[in-house]
């Protein structure tokens, strides 16, 4: 795809200046990183009360609405379609718009179709908290809510897309590779997930396989490309230095997507043995890419790592999401096989993924981008804030992590052994884990609140500074 | 991106460069390590995968359990039963033995079912008999049967034939009946439309 030569046409005279790129993305990708982090906030929220039932089950007794099979998958699909997916295309938004040096095509109707995206939300969320959830992993949402929302997806990827068609910059820089990756991919695996399980309504087995395909590549391809797009976009900027090594880079890309789509199936129950199998060796072989690209992210940063910790706010973000993203991998191919089924464990996954991957580097890309498209400084206005939805985020993520993944080993142990008790062992005798966890998305709540907190002040005073009309 | 990309357009508050690529890199470590795991994955999916096989579902087992394999006589007699249970138990009884006072034959011991050839129960079940009819020195005469060849397919039927045939608790022990025996009988009867056999019309069936 790219080499090291120099691009023969240079930004063409055509090319519009940094400002018009900015002016074109500030409605549209705003729009869209505010309601993710609100989403961040609320989704957080409901896995808190969620989470607390696991150790009180008494807690909002009596209301079918808030009890946990409906505030769970609730909490999880806020956060995957309302925050992780929207503050994605904030993200791919920008870097198309960036690095084609181009303007986004047509931002009101990106900001329309992101509206639109976020009622689909909210009418899934309360879908499922209205008991019409569909039972399918990460597919909760009723047909109702998963069409428009599908619907509205097409409109900003078409326009993203047309978007990077028109760039005046050729050469297609890393990040923009995988943002089309996952641009592409998020809308085949999602028809043909809905396709098959609720237009088609697949056999039961066919379903658990279809379910779990879609849930592991919307991890594992779809938002960690978005966040290798973040990673290799942020980290040469914030250390100054070209991309090092870029055939490493390819190689990662194409082994990635090549192996990724297989991983996650390995702890399906009651389906042909053949499908674990090959999905656990995937987890295991998915470490090559992850490590090629990481590696290559080490070599660009290395020698410069303190040094951008403290002095870029972006920066500390994306070291704590790659360094989650190595550990995920690796944990994910050691324990991921049959010790662990059935427990804490796979949820740990989603979550880190979710928040802790794709979570902190998409917060830390924020503290980027918000600052330039609202006051057009490069720190959002209030450092203490920045520092606390760092910090708040870091605990919230670990905090959910780490409780999940211990009550998860807690748990393979019970099942490991005919003499343990089961109740006392695996259930109550989680609880302290399961503490941990409401602490974490309390914090990870704090942490998006801090940041709105931040955005707002920025867009009062970008309001301010432009007489209270601009934006 | 390239290197030379030094902004060239006019970017007045910050002149901001967009991340550029260095020169050379490539490694081949990647691709080795590849072939190492790659080597591990094959010998795990061997040992796990259970030969790729859809009826496979225990890791570390190369076929199914066996009662999987039965034999199509076998599964042709446990589907015959569940038929039987349904179609025929209402009237000659879960034994088989029939019903004297209800006036329903017995199909234990029958020299109507107990034949060489399975022609004249398939005919049977097909078309059902009616009138006076002799089984086992007792005589009956009821015309309740009910015609099953538009309610059992040739493989249904066949496998009824199976279980009645070869029923070891009834005493009785004749072998298989195909779907293909059933179709040349069901064909060669067509003509009869919905009228039933007699025990005279089906003497002369061997
Ligand atoms: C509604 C009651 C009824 C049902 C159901 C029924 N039969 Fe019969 N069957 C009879 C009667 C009554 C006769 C005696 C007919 C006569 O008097 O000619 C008979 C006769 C027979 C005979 C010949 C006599 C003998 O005992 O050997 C066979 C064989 C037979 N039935 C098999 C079956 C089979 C197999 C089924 C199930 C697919 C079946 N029947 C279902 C009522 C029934």
């Amino acid at each position: 795809m790219t080499t090291a030569q120099p691009s023969s046409q240079t930004a063409c005279a055509a090319a519009p200046s940094v400002a018009e790129v900015e002016a074109s993305c500030r409605l549209p990708v705003l729009f869209l990183a505010f309601s993710g982090a609100a989403w961040l906030c609320a989704g957080a929220v409901l896995a808190l009360l969620a989470s607390v039932q696991l150790y009180q089950p008494a807690f909002m007794e009596g209301c079918a609405w808030v009890t946990y099979g409906r505030l769970r998958p609730a909490a999880v699909n806020a956060l995957t379609y309302g925050f992780a997916l929207q503050t994605a295309f904030a993200l791919a938004l920008w870097l198309i718009a960036r690095l084609g040096r181009v303007e986004l095509v047509a931002p009101l109707g990106l900001t329309i179709a992101a509206k639109f995206w976020n009622i689909a939300v909210t009418v899934g969320v309360f879908g499922i908290l209205a008991g019409d959830a569909t039972g399918f992993d990460l597919l909760e949402f009723p047909l109702y809510a998963a069409l428009p929302l599908f619907a509205s997806y097409a409109c900003i990827a078409a326009w993203a897309l047309v978007t990077l068609h028109r760039r005046t910059e050729r050469e297609l820089y890393v990040s923009l590779w995988f943002v089309l990756a996952a641009l592409l991919w998020f809308p085949w695996i999602l028809s043909t997930a809905q396709g098959l399980l609720l237009g088609w309504q697949v056999p039961g087995v066919v379903q658990a396989i279809v379910a779990g395909w879609f849930g592991n590549n919307l991890l594992q391809i779809v938002l960690t490309s978005f966040t290798l797009a973040v990673l290799f976009y942020f980290v040469p900027k914030a250390v100054k230095r070209p991309l090092a090594n870029p055939g490493l880079v390819s190689a990662g890309f194409w082994l990635l997507l090549l192996i990724g789509g297989w991983c996650g199936l390995s702890q399906l129950a009651a389906v042909p043995a053949w499908i674990p199998s090959v999905s656990g060796a995937a987890n295991v072989l998915v470490i090559v890419p992850v490590l090629a690209l990481l590696v290559s992210l080490w070599q660009t940063a290395d020698g410069k790592i303190a040094e951008s910790w403290k002095s870029n706010a972006t920066f500390r973000f994306l070291l704590v999401a790659a360094i989650l993203l190595l550990g995920v991998t690796l944990c994910t191919a050691v324990f991921g096989g049959h010790y662990t089924q059935f427990t804490f464990f796979a949820t740990a996954r989603t979550d880190i993924v979710l928040l802790g991957v794709f979570g902190l580097a998409a917060l830390g890309a924020l503290h980027y981008i918000v600052p330039r498209l609202t006051t057009g400084e490069d720190e959002l206005p209030s450092e203490g804030l920045s520092d606390l939805a760092f910090w708040a985020a870091l605990f919230g993520v670990l905090a959910v992590g780490i409780g999940f993944s211990l009550a998860g080993f807690k748990q393979a142990a019970v099942g490991a052994s005919a003499e343990s008790k089961f109740l006392e062992g695996a259930v109550t005798g989680v609880a302290s884990n399961l503490k941990l966890v409401t602490v974490g998305y309390g914090a990870m709540a704090v942490a998006a609140l801090a940041f709105l907190v931040n955005f707002g002040l920025a867009a009062r005073r970008c309001c301010l500074d432009c007489c209270g009309g601009a934006r | 991106m390239s290197k030379n990309k030094k902004q060239p357009a006019p970017a007045p508050e910050r002149a901001e460069t967009e991340p550029t690529i260095a020169a050379g890199g490539g490694s081949a470590w990647p691709f080795v390590l590849l072939g190492v795991i790659l080597f591990g994955c094959f010998l795990h999916v061997e040992n796990t995968g259970g030969a790729f096989r859809a009826d496979v579902y225990q890791a570390g087992m190369k076929t199914p359990p066996p009662q999987a394999d039965e034999p199509p006589e076998v599964k042709a007699f446990k589907r015959g039963a569940q038929l039987y249970a349904a179609g025929c138990a209402g009237c000659h009884q879960a034994t088989g033995l029939g019903s004297a006072p209800l006036n329903f034959p017995p199909l234990a011991g029958s020299e109507w079912v107990l034949r060489e050839k399975p022609d004249r129960l398939v005919r049977i079940i097909l078309n059902a008999i009616e009138g006076p009819i002799t089984v086992k020195q007792v005589a009956y005469d009821n015309n309740a049967m009910l015609q099953f060849k538009d309610i059992y397919s040739d493989e249904d039927i066949a496998a009824i034939a199976t279980f009645v045939r070869g029923n070891a608790e009834w005493g009785n022990s004749f072998g298989f009946v195909t779907p293909q025996q059933v179709k040349v009988i069901r064909d060669a009867s067509a003509s009869m439309g919905s009228q039933k056999w007699r025990a005279e019309t089906l003497a002369p069936i061997p």
